[in-house]
């Protein structure tokens, strides 16, 4: 494949039904929930037994895009405004070029 | 009588001193030696006041605030410098040091005549714009989800997407695109317009012409109008060889079929560079994140095309970015700011090695022949020979 584009959404909540809407040709894989657990103290002085406890949970998605290379442009703008307010993007894009040879070797001594 | 005349010595020096010299003087001076002398004869004397300065270049309290009047009845600042050199000259003659004070506090105390409250208001309004008061602020989050789909361009999917090009396509917009998409892309790719051939041929014609110019063989008009007389050659031999182009591509699309159709096939020649390039897109606003200047770049060493020994001093320069399971550069950059920057800093570096490598066979030569050149200098009979050979050289000669 030319070109190809992967996505890692990362939300605290859960993002598998917003990914029906995205583009054609998308592979779809759930990674993963991790936590974040703490627990603290309720009092500021004395009653250490006293306690609460917190915890953070962040849901991943990820999600492949097939693309050829004219079509990144047009691919990367859609996501930009396809995002949801709440969730982080993080957009991998490959793609391939030619080296141009011939200058390289015109231009060596 | 010498007491008279210590008193009235100073006074005179301190009057010459003080006074600008002009010729009213004289005409005043004799007046108040004569009044002293007199009143010294009556009473005992007085300290004298300085004359008065001529009235020509005082202004009085009437004229400043009727000036100040007309300067705020002018919306232009016509009357600004008559104002000024009002204030000037009361400075200069320092006349009135013990009204202006009160002049200034009654001037402050009364309004500004041309300041309109509305217009302020309105001002203000205009440069700073707020926004809406919320009333239930637990519900922030559908109150910016609502506010984020008001945009018209966002969640775009298929159908919007054709609908704004349907949109575009019924008003007139977007018409032959087609044929802009072609224009563009001979943009891009210009210096791939023509074949070699005919570049070679044009580039020999101008040299030539350009070196007969030098000699003064010819006029550059001249040489102008033969240039041009050959690009229309060049112009018509180009078409005619699209033209006799395209029927064999066309028997190649004809024999070949399907077989064109590679996904993976890149237009032109030359290896292979794999990018990659990462954007993260923050949960709120377009906050700058640093993954999005990192670039990776990928080769595969054997499409290079180098030789032994410049393969070697790639392999020793690069270190750990060569995997050589893979066969496998890469090189990563993320020392701009900007990741297309750090883009071109990989080509940049990729360019440098291939270069650097490149010098490997001219060293390996050099290094070849030295070595040699020792190991025959070390050798006696070697050397002994080689200075009979010279003698017998030089005796001949």
């Amino acid at each position: 494949m030319a070109a190809k584009i992967r996505v890692v959404m990362k939300s605290f909540m859960s993002q598998s039904n917003q990914v029906v809407g995205l583009l054609p040709f998308t592979k779809k894989v759930g990674l993963p929930e991790s936590r974040a657990l703490y627990t603290v103290l309720r009092s500021p002085h004395i009653d250490k037994k006293s306690r609460e406890q917190f915890s953070m949970h962040v849901k991943k998605q990820f999600v492949e895009l097939t693309a050829k290379p004219h079509e990144l442009h047009k691919k990367f703008f859609w996501l930009k405004r396809l995002r949801i307010p709440g969730a982080q993007y993080e957009v991998q894009i490959s793609f391939k070029t030619r080296l141009d040879m011939a200058s390289l070797r015109s231009q060596a001594p | 009588m010498r007491r008279l005349l210590g008193h009235l010595h100073p006074h005179a020096q301190s009057l010459f001193a003080s006074l600008p010299r002009k010729p009213s003087i004289a005409t005043k001076l004799p007046f108040l030696l004569s009044r002293r002398l007199l009143s010294d004869a009556a009473s005992p004397p007085a300290p004298s006041l300085p004359p008065p300065p001529p009235p020509s270049a005082d202004v009085t309290n009437t004229e400043l605030k009727k000036r100040l009047e007309t300067y705020y009845g002018v919306d232009e600042e016509a009357e600004l410098p008559s104002v000024a050199k009002a204030v000037l000259e009361r400075n200069l003659t320092g006349a009135h040091s013990e009204t202006d004070d009160d002049l200034i506090e009654e001037l402050r105390s009364k309004p500004l005549p041309e300041v309109h409250d509305r217009d302020f208001e309105s001002d203000f309004e205009e440069m700073h714009d707020t926004d809406e008061e919320l009333n239930d602020l637990y519900n922030t989050r559908e109150y910016v989800e609502k506010k984020i789909k008001s945009d018209e361009f966002f969640n775009m999917d298929d159908t919007k997407w054709d609908a704004m090009i349907k949109e575009a396509t019924d008003k007139g917009h977007l018409t032959n695109m087609k044929e802009c998409e072609e224009i563009l892309e001979d943009m891009l790719y210009w210096d791939k317009l023509l074949p070699d051939e005919i570049k070679q041929k044009v580039e020999t014609k101008f040299n030539e012409l350009g070196d007969m110019c030098e000699r003064g063989e010819m006029e550059p008009e001249q040489a102008y109008e033969m240039f041009k007389e050959f690009e229309d050659k060049m112009v018509a031999e180009c078409t005619e060889l699209i033209e006799s182009k395209m029927p064999t591509d066309a028997d190649e699309l004809t024999e070949s079929g399907g077989k064109k159709v590679e996904l993976d096939d890149l237009p032109g020649e030359g290896p292979v560079l794999r990018w990659e390039s990462r954007i993260v897109f923050v949960p709120s606003g377009d906050a700058y994140h640093p993954k999005n200047r990192k670039v990776k770049l990928s080769v595969t060493v054997k499409e290079l095309g180098l030789s032994r020994h410049a393969f070697r001093r790639l392999r020793e320069v690069v270190g750990k970015r060569y995997n050589s399971g893979k066969d496998e550069l890469t090189i990563i950059s993320e020392r701009f700011e900007h990741r297309e920057e750090n883009r071109k800093d990989c080509l940049r570096t990729l360019y440098t090695l291939i270069k650097d490598a490149m010098k490997a066979d001219k060293l390996v030569e050099d290094a070849r022949n030295s070595y040699v050149k020792g190991r025959l200098k070390a050798n006696p009979q070697f050397m002994e020979r080689l200075k009979r050979k010279t003698d017998k050289l030089m005796a001949a000669a």
